[in-house]
């Protein structure tokens, strides 16, 4: 894992991240962590603090925590989502359902619980950072919030996903993040280096072999109910592909 | 006999016994004293009319002529008193001082003194079995001659009238009123008991204030512990959440923390033991957040759980397997499920070494196996397994870690979706937790 970390973006054009953290000592680590990987960090400990660093310019992710003095981390959210899509991670001690849910559909990008390790955090503050790079998301045209597939729904706000007959699928995270790969490009064969390349960051440390490991196991929980074809399909020796239409609602 | 024991234990049925005791008592009582009065009574009038009627004859036999004076008395009698007339007294002495009629004679001589001293009365004269109960008597006329009378009727009976079956009526009336009223007021009693056995769940249950005074200031002062109880109850939980909570922070700060340390063996046992701390803390904020679990329900496949659950563990090293369908429906809450599958299944891998989850589709239910190949538990013990902080460390001797929540936050997430939860001993050895769930749409 520390090699990595040596690979992190030149300080020259290194993103800028802000972090609301009321814990002085957890604060300290995680900006020592951030610089070491290449980021420039502002800390600041609650709301007030907050409002006044944010014009200054120049944000590329929020880590927001959200149980601040004060007002709270989704208090904070919920305004600067009204005037700014700079992406935002909750970080939260609250490592409940709801309160993850809650988070997303305020508008958060995503949401890690404590305690969490370097690696997690590094890895979800690179995939924010690297999705908001590749599709800067305006202002007028709102996030999809459900991707639709040969019936099957995938809910993007609390990462749900459910059958063509509407019944829950639990889902692990890896497999989360793998299904979003083959709907960001449905129709497109993926081999399975394209594949670690595209969810570079959320795969974590995924190898050729528990990539298979891991498509089989998304088949396994995409069976479909009946005489239905399969979604993923093996195309031999290139890889795989997302054989139906992707609509966004 | 049996089935009265409890009865007689009943605060109802001993009030209601004493209340029929008393209509009892009371009831007898009347009878009795009514009785007394009537032949009381009945002596007086008895008394007036013999002595009336021996007026009557006496004046009536004097004026005749001996010789007629027979015939005379015999011509005034009638069926049910006879008069005859004696030259000499027809009475012997020892007759004549019956001591059972000596009320009755003072009694006649008090109305009609005239009859004089020498009035004799004697019982059943004769020896026919008819006349035992007859009163006989005699009076001495002025001539030194005697009137003799024998009247049909003894005094001194008197028979229960109508009005004594009457009044039985209405005392047993009275006594079904009684019972039926005990009944019902004994009601909010029974309510109170009924409601008390619920209180203690977690909940508070509203004690219904209903009743006579003393039910009501019952229930009332049963509703107010209740909410004091529940208030303690609930600043504790939230006190022991919130630190519970609060702990994350400096965990968080101590695995950051741990890139520093440069010894990797020592740095991944300081990972895994904060690995448990967390564990520990998650378990027990799941126990604490008790029943109010905000999640709605909805139709899960939990086969795709059992999956999740196998590969997950299957990931972190551990012996693991699915087998089972790959679509099985019920309405559940899915986080919570999760949870309650994957407590089952870290026991089972945490005593043995290896898990296998199995699931089948019965007509009403799914059926999830989790068998281990640890040790198992004494069967003594099995109820005990699900109370929170069990650890059977009797059998399950070793140095596993572990809140002892696991199982007790499995079986209230289970009950909760209206399944059940139960373990058992297998015969080929290791142990296997049965959770069954109600099928979704049945």
């Amino acid at each position: 894992m520390l090699p990595q970390i040596e690979t992190a973006p030149p300080a020259g054009d290194a993103a800028h991240i802000l972090l609301v953290e009321d814990d002085d000592g957890l604060r300290m680590l995680v900006t020592r962590l951030l610089r070491e990987s290449g980021y420039r960090v502002t800390g600041c400990r609650n709301g007030a603090e907050f409002w006044r660093l944010l014009p200054a310019g120049g944000v590329d992710l929020v880590l927001l925590d959200v149980m601040l003095p004060g007002a709270s981390g989704l208090d904070l959210l919920r305004a600067l989502r009204a005037r700014s899509t700079v992406p935002v991670i909750m970080v939260s001690a609250r490592n409940e359902e709801a309160d993850r849910v809650l988070g997303l559909e305020l508008g958060a990008d995503d949401y890690v619980a404590k305690p969490f390790g370097r690696p997690e955090l590094l890895a979800r503050v690179r995939a924010v950072l690297r999705r908001s790079a590749i599709a800067p998301s305006p202002l007028a045209a709102p996030k999809a919030e459900c991707l639709s597939f040969s019936g099957w729904r995938l809910d993007l706000r609390s990462r749900s996903l459910h059958d063509p007959e509407g019944a829950g699928v639990d889902l692990s995270g890896a497999e989360y993040d793998l299904l979003l790969v083959f709907l960001e490009h449905p129709g497109r064969v993926l081999g399975r280096e394209m594949i670690l390349e595209l969810s570079r960051g959320r795969l974590g440390s995924a190898t050729d072999r528990s990539v298979d490991t891991l498509v089989s196991r998304l088949r396994r929980k995409l069976e479909p109910p009946e005489g239905l074809p399969p979604v993923v399909k093996t195309v031999r020796g290139a890889g795989y592909m997302l054989a139906s239409k992707v609509e966004r609602t | 006999m049996r089935r009265l024991a409890p009865l007689a234990r009943s605060l109802e049925a001993r009030t209601v016994a004493v209340l029929l005791l008393a209509i009892l008592v009371v009831h007898g009582g009347a009878l009795l004293l009514y009785r007394q009065s009537a032949a009381a009574a009945a002596d007086d009038a008895f008394a007036r009319q013999v002595a009336n009627q021996l007026i009557l004859a006496r004046e009536a036999v004097l004026r005749r002529p001996p010789s007629e004076r027979d015939t005379e008395a015999k011509a005034l009698s009638s069926p049910h008193f006879e008069l005859g007339w004696s030259p000499t007294s027809p009475m012997h002495q020892d007759e004549a001082a019956d001591p059972g009629l000596w009320s009755l004679r003072t009694r006649m001589l008090s109305l009609e003194p005239s009859l004089g001293p020498g009035l004799a009365l004697a019982m059943g004269i004769g020896d026919e079995a008819v006349h035992q109960e007859d009163l006989a008597g005699a009076i001495p006329l002025a001539d030194g001659s005697f009137l003799t009378f024998r009247s049909a009727h003894a005094p001194g009976i008197a028979r229960l009238g109508p009005w004594a079956y009457l009044s039985t009526a209405m005392a047993i009336l009275v006594g079904v009123a009684a019972v039926v009223l005990m009944h019902g007021i004994a009601g909010p009693l029974r309510n109170l008991t009924r409601a008390t056995g619920r209180i203690g769940h977690g909940v508070v249950v509203p004690v219904p204030e209903a009743g006579p005074d003393e039910t009501r200031e019952i229930a009332r002062a049963l509703n107010a512990m209740q909410h004091r109880i529940h208030g303690l109850v609930t600043e504790r939980t939230q006190a022991l959440a919130a630190v519970s909570h609060d702990l994350r922070t400096p965990i968080s700060r101590l695995r950051l923390r741990l890139d520093g340390v440069a010894d990797p063996a020592e740095r991944q046992a300081m990972g895994s033991d904060l690995d448990d701390m967390q564990a520990m803390i998650d378990s027990t904020l799941a126990y604490l957040r008790g029943d109010d679990d905000p999640e709605p329900r909805q139709v899960v496949n939990v086969a795709s759980i059992l999956m999740s659950i196998a590969d997950a563990s299957s990931d972190a090293g551990r012996d693991v397997d699915y087998a089972g369908p790959g679509r099985a429906l019920a309405t559940v809450r899915q986080v919570a499920l999760r949870r309650a599958l994957d407590n089952v299944v870290d026991n089972a891998v945490r005593y043995g070494t290896r898990a296998r989850i199995s699931l089948a589709v019965e007509a009403e239910a799914l059926l999830l196996t989790v068998e281990d190949d640890g040790p198992g538990i004494a069967s003594e013990e099995v109820a005990r397994a699900f109370e929170p902080f069990t650890r059977l460390e009797a059998s399950r001797n070793r140095n596993t870690g572990g809140t002892g929540l696991g199982l007790t936050i499995a079986r209230r997430i289970v009950e909760a979706e209206g399944g059940t939860i139960a373990m058992a001993n297998r015969p080929e050895g290791g142990l296997q937790v049965r959770v069954s769930l109600p099928r979704a749409g049945r």
